[in-house]
Parts: C-alpha cells; structure tokens; sequence
C-alpha cells in the first residue's frame, strides 16, 4: 500500500538523518561507582518492585497477548536507538534521548520499566555507561519515572480535548526532562552542597544536565510523534491490537 | 490521528534544524558530556569521594564502535518491526481483495 510504503520511507529518512548527525555519547547515565554505597542500595530496592511487576507484564503479554510483541519489540528497539544518539546542544557539553515515552504510550508503565531497564544494562556492561551500582537510580529516573510521567501526561491530556500529536509530543517531552531533573535530585541528594546543602547541589547538577536536554528532548518528542502515528495507522486498519492508544 | 503528508515533512524538517543548528553555532562543541561533567562537579563538593566500584568490563577505544552498534542494533531492530507491519497489512489488503 502506498501510505505505508511513504511512512516507512519517511520513517527510515529521519532515522538516518539522525545516525548521520550524531556521534556517540558519554552522558546522561550516573557513572558506575560515583553514587555511595548507601544511595546505590537506595535506589537499586526502591526500584526493584516496579521491575519484577514489570517482568510480569511482560510476561502476559507475551501469554495473553501475542499479537503486542511487535509493539514491544519496536519500543525497545526505539529506546535502543535514542539512548544511543547524543548532540552537542547549547551550552556545549553533549547529552542523548530516552525513548521512553513511546513505550509508556503504546505498552503502559509497567512493561516500559522493563524495555528502559534492558537498554541500562546493555550499555552498563558493554559500554561502560552508567553502571551495576547505579543501575538502580539510573532505572528510577530513566525507566520508572520517565515512563510513569509520561504515561500520565498521556492519560491526563487524552481527558481534556488535547490534539493527539500534541499530547503524544509532550508526554514524551515531558518523560525525557523529567529524566534529567530526577537523575539530579538524586545527585543532589548523595552530593549535598557544603555551603548551599541539597538545593544548591540539585541546581549545580540541573544546569549540568536539564539544560543540555532541551533541544534533544524535543527531538525526542517529534520523533515519538512520527512513531505513535505509524502504529496508530496500522491499529486503524486492524493489524496491531492496542488499548492505550486512543484516538480522539 | 493521522498526520498529512505535509506535517510529516514539516516535523522531519524541524529535527534537522535542532540537529544541524547547534552545530554550526557551536562547531567545536565539547564531546565530552554531561555525564562526565556530572563527575567533575561531585568531586567538587566532595574532594574526598572515590568512586568505589569499577565498570566490569571497561571498552577503551571500542566504545565508539559499540554505541554506533547499539544505535544499529535499535534502528535496524525497528526496521524489521515496521517491516513486519507493513508485510502483514499487504497480505491482509490481499485476503480481503480475493474475499
């Protein structure tokens, strides 16, 4: 069909382009070894249930829905694909995508947590990014709250007469900022500032991160917008079912 | 939703200009990231603190090679994804055409 054929053309486009202007990353992940031992256990057991709940639903997915292994193969491919592109953004120092929101929206929170959590353990055992001992803030703040917040963006906007793509554009906006300010709480919160204490730290570790994430996580946001619209197509014509995904 | 074929351009337009923008503004951007960055200002705060554990396997140079096989690994994995999508409408379209 020629509207297919066209949307997976526009679809690879963007994607090379994206590989062609991207160089690969050192950022956004906590280092392995820079949380104290304290904070990484921390984290690592206030993450620990929302992962195993997650394994679950991956779990009946792949028992009571089959026919959604796709859509969680392409929001694991995606997350893959983001996390591993970075730009150079305004205040010089470089940072990279999530990719999580995508699968907030099409898979609901609690199997993203699981999709986030892969790719963080893939890059902390081969790429030295992130880290075992930090896995655990790096899934907080990537897996769990990024696809928490978006996942009620999503569902909150969907309410209120919101365009789609608008809704769809923020949830995974939002998602992806929401990363960073996370990762520098948590931050703050191990490294309190000895003069300013834990505010003056979290804005320190803000203006590192937030800020570089702007103009990616817009990008990040369109690119979901393009994604969602691909499969919300092939949901119209019946050859993925899907319950998140509403029109309106 | 349904996109026109004009948003469509018009969004993928918008992506490469936050792409290609910031690199001519900026064309010695440091590479170095925010990650280490991140690093610089703990040991900052804190002078004393020493990272107590160490990646298990460390990549060296490899580490290009292996984020651009990561980002193969997602943009190829979507791919046959969509692939897959696209094969099966088609053979739908083909099942309902005979019917």
């Amino acid at each position: 069909m020629k509207k297919a054929k066209r949307t997976m053309t526009i679809a690879a486009i963007v994607f090379f382009m994206v590989v062609l202007a991207s160089q690969p990353v050192n950022a956004m992940h906590i280092m392995e070894g820079f949380l104290p031992i304290g904070w990484a256990i921390f984290w690592w057991v206030l993450s620990l249930p929302f992962i195993a709940f997650g394994l679950y639903q991956v779990g009946k997915i792949f028992k009571d829905k089959p026919e959604q292994k796709v859509l969680l193969a392409i929001a694991t491919a995606f997350t893959f694909a983001l996390s591993a592109f970075k730009l150079p953004s305004v205040t010089g120092s470089s940072s990279h995508m999530t990719g999580i929101g995508l699968g907030a929206i099409v898979l609901g929170p609690f199997a993203t947590v699981v999709v986030g959590t892969i790719a963080l353990l893939f890059q902390a055992l081969l790429l030295a990014h992130g880290g075992l001992t930090t896995l655990g803030a790096n899934a907080f703040s990537m897996a769990i709250v990024g696809s928490f917040v978006a996942f009620g963006i999503y569902k909150g906007l969907s309410k209120i007469n919101v365009p789609k793509a608008l809704t769809v554009f923020l949830a995974a906006f939002i998602a992806d900022l929401a990363t960073y300010v996370t990762t520098s709480v948590q931050l703050g919160l191990a490294f309190p500032d000895p003069v300013g204490g834990l505010i003056a730290s979290v804005i320190k570790f803000l203006s590192i991160f937030a800020i570089t994430q702007i103009p990616l996580a817009i990008i990040e946001g369109i690119l979901t917008v393009l994604v969602v619209n691909a499969i919300y197509q092939y949901k119209e014509k019946g050859i993925i079912s899907n319950e998140t995904l509403t029109d309106n | 939703m349904k996109l026109s074929p004009t948003t469509k351009i018009i969004l993928i337009l918008l992506i490469g200009a936050l792409i290609i923008i910031p690199q001519i503004i900026l064309p010695d951007a440091e590479f170095s990231g925010a990650d280490d960055a991140a690093g610089t200002a703990i040991t900052a705060i804190d002078e004393n603190y020493v990272p107590w554990f160490e990646s298990l396997f460390d990549p060296g140079d490899m580490e290009e090679n292996l984020f651009h096989f990561q980002q193969l690994l997602g943009v190829g994995g979507l791919g046959i994804c969509f692939f897959y999508l696209y094969k099966k409408s088609k053979k739908n379209e083909k099942a309902d055409k005979s019917a």
